[in-house]
């Protein structure tokens, strides 16, 4: 296993650039991407496992469940992967990430807004239910359940700004580029994400406003 | 005056965030309306800042082999293009060296005639020199004069004097036959190509008579003893003049009418 393990990595060796023969940890995203764009499988694996729990998070809050994130994340490490030869540099990797990954996500909900909600948070219970002994767990189920099904009811592009900004904390600016509009456009996609969440959350749900779409699509 | 006010949750939201001008933050804290309503995005963000539930280290790792693996496909895509483009680069080199092999082959085949055609030429230009030279067949047909290969010639047979080869000269000349074999010496003459006819020695080049229009006849003979080429040329007034040439020296035995 040892031995056949060593000769796996040596065959890479050959084919990796030298200066990245041999990638740690600690490499910055930069040095990491410019040796998985040369090739570097190492560097790739590195890079995935250093960014898969911001993008578990952004997919998580975006989608609303737990399955469904998981399948999330892993397309959007999919499309990271596939549009790694095209990222320039220009932004840093975390946002790009945040880019492919909120894309991905938010495919995926305009793709199931032709299909019956599935709506099951099961895997919520089930995950908590692993550890019965967390001290307030009830009520973080129920607080996780109440956010979760009142994020399902605010509009995807208001959801993803407000997931950026607080779950990614993204500034407004890195937001903008994610989104691809205006800063402007930000702020009130932010504000206006957070006040149906908050009449959600508060038991002041406002069903004609949770309906309307984004001002500026 | 500016009608222009901000949504009072644009206005908390923005005050929450820090992104609230001097004018936003102050007309904010002036209400507490507002205050309030920043308080309640406050908690939906905190809410929102709960850690989620991680995923296990299998399905971590699942998806992140998902990922690796999509990247092996496009490496193996990467290096498909590449091999197709070695391959396209390899048949490009062989077509550009098989062309100008061919070139310079061409360009050889070239010089070699034009050499021979002007060693042809400058022999032609000396008709009424005796001796004879060992060229190709082409360049001396190109040049008006007689280049039969020894192979494309007839054999007389031996001959113990010049008389009786002058004899079957003459025979051979004037059988009603000749046409036809002398048709049948041009055809091999002719599908001996540009080049050596085959693996024959050349004929000697043999000088026509000044006044020779065309090569009525060409053959080879042994003389007493010695290997000779005959050739038998038609002058303008219809004669014909037959010349003997040594085979092996290229100079010239004797020559005569016949």
């Amino acid at each position: 296993m040892t031995r056949a393990g060593s000769t796996h990595r040596s065959r890479r060796s050959a084919w990796a650039p030298t200066s990245f023969s041999v990638i740690r940890g600690d490499h910055d995203d930069a040095t990491l991407v410019s040796a998985a764009q040369a090739g570097d499988r190492d560097a790739l694996d590195v890079l995935l496992r250093r960014h898969h729990d911001r993008v578990f998070a952004l997919c998580r809050r975006i989608m609303g469940n737990q399955t469904d994130a998981l399948d999330a994340t892993q397309e959007a490490l999919i499309a990271i992967v596939r549009g790694l030869g095209r990222f320039d540099g220009r932004a840093a990797f975390t946002t790009w990430s945040y880019r492919v990954a909120t894309n991905t996500c938010l495919d995926e909900l305009r793709r199931r807004r032709r299909r019956p909600d599935p709506a099951p948070l099961d895997d919520d219970r089930a995950a908590f239910g692993a550890d019965p002994s967390s001290p307030g767990m009830d009520e973080q189920i129920a607080a996780r359940m109440t956010l979760d099904e009142a994020m399902q009811h605010i509009p995807v592009e208001f959801r993803a700004a407000v997931i950026l900004r607080d779950v990614c904390t993204l500034d407004y600016a890195e937001i903008a580029e994610v989104l691809d509009i205006p800063p402007g456009t930000v702020r009130s996609r932010i504000a206006r994400g957070r006040a149906l969440l908050a009449n959600r959350i508060g038991g002041n749900p406002s069903p004609a406003s949770d309906r309307q779409t984004p001002p500026d699509e | 005056m500016s009608d222009f006010s901000p949504d009072p949750d644009e206005l908390a939201s923005a005050y929450l965030d820090d992104d609230a001008s001097v004018d936003e933050r102050a007309r904010v804290e002036a209400d507490p309306a507002l205050l309030a309503r920043v308080e309640e995005l406050r908690t939906v963000r905190d809410a929102l800042r709960d850690p989620v539930t991680p995923p296990s280290t299998v399905e971590r790792d699942a998806a992140i082999h998902a990922a690796l693996a999509v990247s092996n496909v496009v490496h193996l895509d990467a290096a498909r293009r590449q091999r197709r483009l070695r391959v396209a680069s390899i048949a490009a080199a062989i077509v550009l060296v098989l062309g100008a092999a061919g070139v310079l082959i061409r360009s050889a085949s070239n010089q070699n005639q034009d050499k021979f055609q002007a060693v042809a030429g400058s022999i032609g230009s000396s008709a009424g020199d005796a001796g004879a030279e060992r060229v190709p067949q082409a360049a001396s047909t190109a040049a008006g004069t007689t280049g039969l290969s020894t192979a494309s010639r007839a054999a007389l047979g031996s001959f113990a004097d010049r008389a009786s080869l002058t004899a079957a000269a003459q025979s051979q000349v004037h059988d009603p036959s000749f046409n036809q074999s002398k048709q049948a010496a041009d055809s091999a003459a002719a599908g001996g190509g540009t080049g050596f006819a085959g693996a024959s020695p050349p004929a000697c080049l043999v000088p026509p008579p000044p006044d020779a229009t065309n090569e009525a006849y060409a053959a080879t003979a042994v003389l007493e003893g010695r290997s000779v080429q005959l050739d038998v040329f038609t002058s303008a007034d219809g004669s014909l003049t037959l010349i003997v040439t040594d085979s092996t020296t290229c100079t010239q035995v004797f020559s005569q009418p016949v």
